[in-house]
């Protein structure tokens, strides 16, 4: 036991060449199987949703007369659908539009969450107070509704929807941001900053932020998974992306007529995006264990 | 200490570079209020190490911190060079900021674990004096050197190095900006005994050489002996006594004074003390003695001590004393 840990100290107390450090972390991984498959997936489904298209000359919207071609087909791997489109062609394209909704809603989840909890936790007093109770009044809505209220006020598709899942998932990050800076704004290196002259933007992206992103950015994977399951469920009850445009979640919500003739019509996207949403949060677990000092590994 | 021709020395003088008056702070616990700070007054005079000395929660970290703006003030004045410094605000009040720096305790949550040595040190040289970043690292790195750490140094992150070596770069970085006040809050007492002396005869050599007004906050007397020139002693956030170094440490004046150096170990003993114990903890903070606030404790207090709170008061020339019943002269 004590050997162990003075082994780790001194692991942790080396000089962190590149080259060594990079190596240590492959090696690290290669001893997570289930975070290895996970990051994995998330590259693949991001490399398929964005090349993807690029690379296939399959076209997802175009209609045959040949419809529900099953699985293996010549010609159409999955099968078609009940429109005679090409199966696999639609989930590659499919991949894409939840993807661009899940990054981009979490992109503005974390601007606006991490600003306005890194600004409340370092100013702390009245004006930490008057941003939480904003943040207070947000949560108060179930994400759900809130998303449905600004997919409602603006029209159902891509932009109210992104708007709405990043509004919905920024408090999350917000408090977390928040309790993280009021932890780093206690510590001397922040009045030294102040002391120096350092600006409060500086101080807080500079000096604050690098401390804290090892968390911040495990959260943010995290709210990427949930991201990508309100862009699906939301696209499945037709709140999302509009047909044609090929998306996972309206594929299912098109083929749950045909559930027992031909399941796969569901079954395809259904679990691409389940799949797809466990491996961020695995991800996203993993990222908190590596990147937090004080786990043990 | 010699005087090199030509060159200026640092010696005590009788002006008050930094003037404190009535400075209190608040604190809001709840409906509760209480006072870190009871309205403190007290001169550090150019050239000077004053000690400021106390038991731990009375109230110096705290001072130190609101001279330099790092606590608000609830009330008084700070007067720097004939400017309050609690009324700066924006662009004049970091540029006077340069001028007045601070060494922290603790050597580890006071660098920046994410950032090179060498920026930890330029850093008040690019925000304070607008250096550009190649000029600010070539002074980081002269004084890097001068307080012992070489240029290999440089490009390491804190976590590598030992808590003498952080408190080292911790002096660097106060001093790379040539300020004339330095606030040091407990520099020493988070290091081993061992290394102790070295940083601060280092602190002591550099205070001469940069002609340096430092304020020494300590609780350790042994420390304090040797680098002060006066010592101001404070009590549940308020000064209780002020004299020069040698003079306090021939015999306080206050009965706290006393049993705080009585409580100091020695090693020849050539007259024999009397230890004073004193009974009891601070008292709390929010409800304190209505008379004298020392005279929960205090081996001499009387009704008079319980009901009249003392006022600070001149006994000596240079020596002021807040008791009823000072030793020696009452």
């Amino acid at each position: 036991m004590s050997e162990q840990s003075a082994l780790r100290v001194s692991r942790a107390a080396a000089p962190a060449s590149g080259r060594a450090a990079a190596l240590r972390r492959r090696y690290r991984l290669l001893r997570r199987p289930l975070a290895l498959v996970s990051w994995a997936i998330l590259v693949a489904v991001l490399v398929i949703g964005f090349f993807g298209p690029l690379v296939t000359d399959l076209d997802p919207l175009r209609q045959t007369r040949e419809a529900f071609l099953p699985i293996g087909s010549p010609g159409h791997p999955l099968g078609t659908d009940d429109l005679g489109r090409d199966v696999l062609a639609r989930m590659i394209y499919g991949a894409r539009p939840l993807l661009v909704v899940s990054l981009v809603a979490t992109a503005l989840a974390a601007v606006l969450g991490i600003g306005i909890g890194l600004v409340a936790g370092y100013f702390g007093g009245r004006v930490d107070w008057w941003l939480m109770r904003l943040i207070d009044l947000a949560v108060a809505f179930p994400s759900i509704l809130l998303i449905i209220l600004i997919v409602a006020g603006m029209g159902a598709g891509e932009t109210g929807l992104t708007l709405g899942i990043g509004l919905a998932l920024a408090p999350g990050l917000a408090r977390l941001a928040r309790a993280l800076a009021l932890r780093e704004s206690a510590k001397d290196y922040v009045s030294a900053a102040q002391i120096g002259g350092a600006r409060t933007p500086g101080i807080i992206l500079t000096e604050i932020l690098p401390n804290v992103a090892g968390p911040l950015l495990a959260q943010s994977i995290m709210t990427l998974s949930t991201a990508a399951g309100f862009a699906a469920g939301l696209s499945y009850i037709g709140l999302g992306i509009q047909p044609p445009t090929p998306d996972w979640g309206y594929m299912v919500a098109a083929g749950q007529e045909f559930l027992f003739n031909a399941p796969r019509l569901v079954l395809l996207p259904a679990l691409a995006t389940l799949v797809f949403v466990v491996a961020c949060n695995f991800v996203g677990d993993d990222l908190r264990d590596v990147l937090d000092p004080r786990s043990n590994r | 200490m010699t005087a090199v021709a030509g060159k200026p020395t640092r010696t005590p003088s009788s002006t008050a570079l930094v003037a404190v008056d009535g400075l209190t702070v608040e604190y809001r616990r709840g409906r509760e209020t209480f006072e870190a700070l009871r309205g403190v007054s007290l001169d550090i005079h150019e050239g000077e190490t004053l000690a400021l000395v106390g038991e731990s929660g009375c109230g110096k970290s705290t001072f130190g911190r609101t001279l330099l703006r790092l606590e608000r003030a609830t009330a008084g004045e700070v007067r720097y060079r004939g400017v309050d410094l609690l009324k700066l605000r924006g662009v004049e009040l970091r540029r006077t900021r340069a001028e007045l720096q601070m060494v922290f305790q603790d050597p580890f949550s006071s660098l920046n674990p994410r950032r090179k040595v060498v920026d930890i040190v330029a850093a008040p040289l690019r925000h304070a004096r607008g250096m550009s970043r190649a000029e600010a690292r070539a002074e980081a790195l002269t004084i890097l050197e001068r307080v012992g750490l070489g240029a290999e140094a440089a490009n390491r992150r804190p976590a590598e190095f030992s808590g003498g070596q952080r408190q080292r770069i911790g002096i660097a970085r106060a001093l790379v900006s040539r300020p004339r006040f330095v606030v040091a809050d407990e520099p020493v007492s988070a290091l081993d005994v061992s290394v102790q002396a070295q940083v601060v005869n280092l602190l002591a050599d550099l205070a001469d050489e940069y002609l340096l007004t430092v304020l020494f906050i300590s609780h350790d007397l042994g420390v304090v002996r040797h680098v002060a020139d006066r010592v101001a002693l404070m009590y549940l956030g308020q000064i209780v006594e002020i004299a020069d170094r040698d003079v306090f440490f021939s015999g306080p004046a206050h009965p706290y004074g006393e049993a705080l150096l009585s409580a100091v170990p020695v090693v020849e003993r050539t007259r024999s003390r009397e230890r004073i114990v004193l009974g009891g903890d601070l008292p709390d903070p929010v409800h304190p003695p209505a008379g004298c606030l020392f005279s929960t404790r205090c081996p001499l207090a009387d009704e008079h001590c319980r009901t009249a709170r003392p006022e600070m008061r001149d006994i000596a020339p240079g020596r002021q004393v807040r008791c009823h019943y000072p030793k020696g002269f009452s």
